[in-house]
């Protein structure tokens, strides 16, 4: 049995709110040197043949609107 | 006169979506989305079709992706159905659904649709649920705003996390272009809405869509809660002015077309019959 890790976030340029508001907790909190944060998602896909081009095809029809996300495939095993 | 409401886990405001559409004269049916995928051709018994608000599976990944994905199977079906003329509103979560689809906005390269979303409604510039009463400009007539008229201000009310507009300048110009937007929030005095008068930071204040052929509608605030006039903001206060809620015309509206339709078509029967 394959897997494959992916990250979802917003692309460069629309803005984050979820990412502000825990920036601001954080500045909150008394971490003031946080400079930003982007609030993303990460999906762990267990399958047999894990492949890049599998876990691409998975993004375009389901986990990624390309109108604001991008992805990026962290990790490919088996 | 059978209208499809349809639902999947996560769905709510069908009860009320269904009341509306009963008390204009319709009959709703109540079909889950795995039904529907199971037997595409049962869409071809519906004279519309609404997919109401909600959470549909539990708003996971992006808000209306999963039951997109789902409809997209039957994809064929659907623009079928679009292009017969039969009306299409998208409530809430419904609106997400439509947009995940790309039936809106309907974005054409030549004669044909380009498939994939074109825009995205995505969480709230405030990072909250944001639920109240809005203010809408009906800035296009179509078949679910006739009752309304261009023009028009409305109250309507609101409740959604992920309700923000975003698109592409050209995406934004082909809509007005092409007369897509259907519903804008506007603030005081009737102007530019910022917030909280526009409720998730929308670009344009755009509250809903509707296809070109005007018979594809999607908007963030909630007809189907705008029914009555006991649904109004401030009923209590004044009692007197029992005008229904302005959510009835887009029932309304659905139920005429529907009803015109069908006298078309018997009356098209007959004149073959008589050839």
């Amino acid at each position: 049995m394959g897997a494959g890790t992916v990250s979802v976030f917003l692309k460069e340029g629309v803005h984050d709110p979820e990412g502000e508001k825990v920036k601001e907790s954080l500045r909150l909190l008394g971490i003031d040197r946080v400079t930003r944060v982007r609030v993303g998602k990460l999906y762990r896909i267990e399958l047999e043949d894990a492949t890049t081009e599998k876990i691409d095809e998975i993004c375009a029809v389901l986990l990624v609107n390309p109108v604001i996300e991008c992805h990026e495939i962290m990790e490919i095993e088996g | 006169m059978d209208v499809c409401v349809l639902v999947m886990e996560g769905t709510n405001n069908e009860e009320e979506t269904s009341h509306s559409l009963a008390a204009v004269g319709l009959r709703p049916q109540t079909v889950c989305v795995g039904e529907l995928i199971a037997r595409p051709s049962m869409l071809r018994n519906y004279r519309g079709l609404v997919i109401p608000g909600g959470f549909s599976a539990g708003d996971y990944v992006r808000g209306g992706a999963i039951f997109a994905a789902y409809l997209r199977t039957i994809l064929l079906e659907l623009e079928e159905f679009i292009a017969a003329d039969r009306p299409v509103l998208g409530i809430c979560n419904g609106f997400q659904v439509l947009v995940e689809l790309g039936l809106l906005p309907e974005v054409k390269t030549g004669d044909t649709r380009t498939c994939g979303p074109k825009v995205a409604l995505t969480r709230n510039e405030s990072a909250r649920f944001e639920c109240r009463p809005v203010r809408l400009r009906c800035e296009n007539e179509n078949l679910f705003t006739r009752g309304l008229g261009a023009g028009r201000i409305a109250e309507f009310p609101s409740a959604h996390a992920e309700g923000r507009l975003i698109t592409s300048q050209a995406i934004w110009e082909g809509m007005v272009k092409t007369n897509q937007i259907a519903f804008r929030y506007v603030g005081p005095n009737s102007g530019p809405a910022g917030y909280p008068y526009n409720p998730n930071g929308s670009f344009d204040n755009i509250a809903g869509l509707v296809n070109r052929a005007g018979n594809v509608l999607g908007m963030m605030p909630h007809p189907e809660r705008a029914f009555h006039w006991y649904q109004k903001t401030g009923w209590t206060r004044n009692k007197d002015a029992r005008e229904h809620g302005p959510g009835r015309a887009i029932f309304a509206g659905m139920a005429e077309h529907i009803k015109d339709q069908a006298t078309r078509s018997l009356k098209d029967g007959a004149d073959h019959e008589e050839g």
